[in-house]
């Protein structure tokens, strides 16, 4: 259900992070997965609805080539993923925005397609944004196979075996995702319609559930390759193997300025996330439920970063700090002395402040999941209708205020240093996707995308000091509209602390990957796999309840999976 | 005519980044892109008419209108003319968006004296050519209309015309920002 954005005011006093220390990319690019997380949010409409999950069509040939078709209820309404499965050559595979043709790609329908309309959806979804789509359609994606795992999971159960548990815990998915399209990308049914659809109106749920529908696709696909190998020897996943078996994805630049150019919604998701951190760190005491389950979720944390590997470097090096420092801190949850200790999370995270970034991230994600579902109603405050309303009566010395107060971070940084402006954003257009440009050395700064907020609050505050304060925001305006932008959103964020990255998205020092853990994060992803400072591999869904299990609910898996 | 069917999303997207590609700030191509939306969802073609406002000295007279629109919302001004302004139907739209964001009740007065309350409309393109002036009316908390479910086709033409424009916002790939700028891999097959 899609709630109002929480009012801090009506909550006792929650000692919330301060905006400074949270909205750090460097922060950012530490985030976890959270109980909030969006995945996590549609696993317990889905068990609370007790969905169920029926696949109506399936044709595929013995090579797994074909279309599938599964249907599932979910607040009154139903959905069907419309899959299909292509050949696809190895020199047409690629998981960059600029490809043309995918192994497998799926479009989210409002209800039940007809012959007709699967038809219509076959000549278009394998096209992807060459296709055309419409009002039944709400969301469009495509993945292609994790070739060398499929092909070793195919063949060990069509001869009779389970897949090797090491190369999965590797892996962890059959299909990688490469774009989950949704909000009227493409014709498709905008966002709108999904407003007031119980389990589907909060944040990307309807995308989220494209992406668990595609992973149960996933491993019935592999299953019938197997048995279409070898019918008299093959074996289905064994059930633990096909819970860890989730869906990767490949995300780019595209998703970095979304966090920009959502402040209100970016707001939304962090307020939730630190209401609930806030109000874990105020309680008085532990009782000896919470305790154990303190410690079974450290322990779940530790096994999961022992499982995670990454050939990124510096990504390599600071899970090397952070499994020594887990290990060396699993002392200060002694049940004896946290019994004994007032506010013990307040000063379990206390502690953590001279430990990595990395620690203090997972630790609080770890306290919200020790919380349970005490802050789940938070979920609902999630979504964002409108991003900001200009109001033109507002006065100048109100304006001037609320840029002082809220923009603080941005007025103190040294543009005249080249450093601070090395990088620009910029619309490429081949595939109208975002990019990142080094200034000076490429062409189209003077097409940059206005993600220079900071900078733009500077200009801003230029201009204010020429004029009298007594005018107003709509006189200012008509002066000068070039601020029409940053006055809105400096209008818009003044009651929400979260809305700013607070760090100049053009300096050498940003990191596009900062951005796209903290979105990913959100979504509920783990396994971060960073291939270059601008884009990643993840893994969603992986240890998440199976169609067959969805009722059961949600294990501690769902938080951070760990290979059994 | 040949026509496409857009969604709103789409419809307001393409009529931001035309009116960036136009010249126009930012902050005001957001402003354009509500304005199709509320156009969209009341029968007219918002691309086009975006399209048609956006042409000549277009850009210029949408500043001074946005600006007249402001100032009648917060007292500054009575009325905001719209007779003989080439981009009227698009300040309606900004009208109409704005009246939706902050509650206020903005109405078109017609040349024979009609006023229409913009919160009322089903068919904004036939206020044209008649509408005269825009009004700010005492709230009378009458609900709005409700959105058409999808917004009202668009000529190919001026769709063409609105990608072209906002085509100038890109920048044309190469080499280098194909191999850098999205920091692509190398390869997919494993």
């Amino acid at each position: 259900m899609t709630g109002p954005a929480l009012d801090v005011t009506t909550e006792p006093a929650l000692a919330l992070r301060s905006p400074d220390v949270v909205m750090r990319l460097r922060r950012m690019g530490a985030s976890f997965p959270t109980r909030l997380s969006f995945l996590r949010s549609l696993i317990r409409h889905l068990a609370a609805s007790g969905a169920a999950v029926h696949r109506g069509v399936w044709r595929m040939d013995d090579e797994g080539f074909g279309e599938a078709v599964y249907t599932l209820q979910l607040g009154g309404h139903d959905y069907s993923l419309v899959a299909f499965s292509c050949p696809l050559s190895d020199d047409q595979r690629s998981d960059r925005v600029i490809a043309e043709a995918w192994d497998t790609s799926y479009l989210l329908y409002d209800g039940i397609p007809d012959a007709a309309e699967i038809g219509r959806l076959r000549a278009n979804a394998p096209r992807q944004e060459a296709g055309r789509f419409g009002p039944r359609d709400l969301v469009l994606s495509r993945a292609n196979k994790s070739v060398r795992f499929f092909e070793h999971v195919a063949d060990s159960l069509a001869h009779g075996r389970q897949p090797d548990r090491a190369r999965l815990g590797e892996v962890g998915y059959l299909l990688r995702t490469t774009a989950v399209y949704g909000n009227g990308k493409f014709g498709i049914a905008d966002r709108c319609v999904l407003v007031g659809r119980g389990g589907l109106d909060g944040p990307f749920q309807a995308e989220m559930l494209t992406v668990w529908l595609i992973r149960e696709f996933s491993h019935d696909l592999v299953e019938h390759v197997a048995r279409c190998r070898a019918p008299e020897t093959a074996v289905p996943l064994a059930p633990d193997l096909r819970r860890h078996i989730g869906v990767g994805n490949s995300t780019g630049l595209g998703m970095a300025p979304f966090l920009a150019n959502h402040p209100v919604l970016l707001n939304n998701w962090v307020l939730a996330r630190e209401t609930a951190l806030a109000r874990v760190r105020s309680k008085p005491h532990l009782d000896a439920a919470a305790l154990n389950r303190l410690a079974d979720l450290w322990r779940q944390a530790a096994r999961h970063l022992d499982q995670w590997s990454v050939e990124d470097g510096a990504l390599a090096a600071r899970i090397v700090r952070l499994r020594a420092e887990w290990a060396e801190a699993v002392a200060w949850i002694d049940p004896a002395r946290l019994l004994a200790t007032a506010f013990p999370v307040a000063a379990l995270l206390d502690r953590g402040q001279f430990l990595s970034v990395d620690f203090q991230e997972l630790l609080a994600a770890l306290l919200i999941e020790m919380a349970g579902p005490e802050n789940d109603d938070l979920a609902g405050g999630m979504a964002a209708v409108r991003e900001g309303v200009l109001r033109p009566g507002m006065d100048l010395a109100a304006l001037r205020a609320l840029l002082h107060e809220h923009y603080g971070w941005a007025l103190a940084i040294v543009f005249r240093e080249p450093a601070e402006t090395a990088q620009f954003w910029y619309v490429s257009q081949e595939k109208l996707e975002p990019r990142l440009g080094r200034r000076g050395a490429e062409p189209g700064a003077e097409l940059e995308l206005p993600l220079d907020i900071a900078r733009q609050a500077q200009r801003l505050a230029a201009d204010l000091a020429e004029v009298p304060e007594t005018g107003t925001v709509a006189a200012f305006l008509a002066r000068f509209p070039r601020h029409r932008h940053m006055v809105r959103r400096i209008q818009a964020t003044a009651g929400a602390p979260y809305a700013e990255i607070r760090d100049n998205l053009l300096s050498d020092r940003c990191l596009p990957i900062d951005m796209l853990r903290c979105k990913l994060a959100f979504f509920g992803a783990s396994k971060f796999d960073p291939r270059s400072d601008r884009w990643t591999r993840i893994t969603l869904f992986q240890g998440a309840p199976t169609a067959g299990e969805i009722t059961a609910g949600e294990t501690d898996d769902c938080w951070l999976p760990v290979l059994p | 005519m040949t026509t496409i069917l857009l969604s709103y999303n789409e419809v307001q997207t393409l009529a931001r980044k035309a009116a960036a590609g136009a010249g126009l700030p930012y902050g005001v191509a957001e402003d354009i892109g509500e304005a199709a939306v509320w156009l969209a969802a009341r029968g007219v073609d918002a691309v086009a008419a975006v399209v048609d406002a956006l042409a000549g000295r277009g850009p210029d007279d949408i500043l001074d209108g946005l600006a007249d629109i402001d100032a009648l919302c917060c007292g500054g001004r009575d009325e905001v003319a719209l007779h003989g302004r080439d981009c009227g139907l698009v300040l309606i739209g900004l009208a109409g968006a704005t009246a939706g964001d902050m509650g206020l009740c903005l109405a078109v007065e017609r040349g024979e004296g009609a006023v229409v309350p913009l919160a009322l409309v089903e068919d904004a393109g036939g206020l044209m050519p008649s509408a005269a002036v825009l009004r700010l009316l005492p709230a009378d908390g009458r609900l709005a209309r409700p959105a058409t479910p999808r917004p009202a086709a668009s000529d190919l033409a001026a769709y063409a015309a609105a990608l072209a424009l906002a085509a100038r916002t890109c920048v044309p790939a190469s080499d280098f920002s194909r191999a850098q700028g999205a920091g692509a891999g190398t390869t997919d097959n494993d």
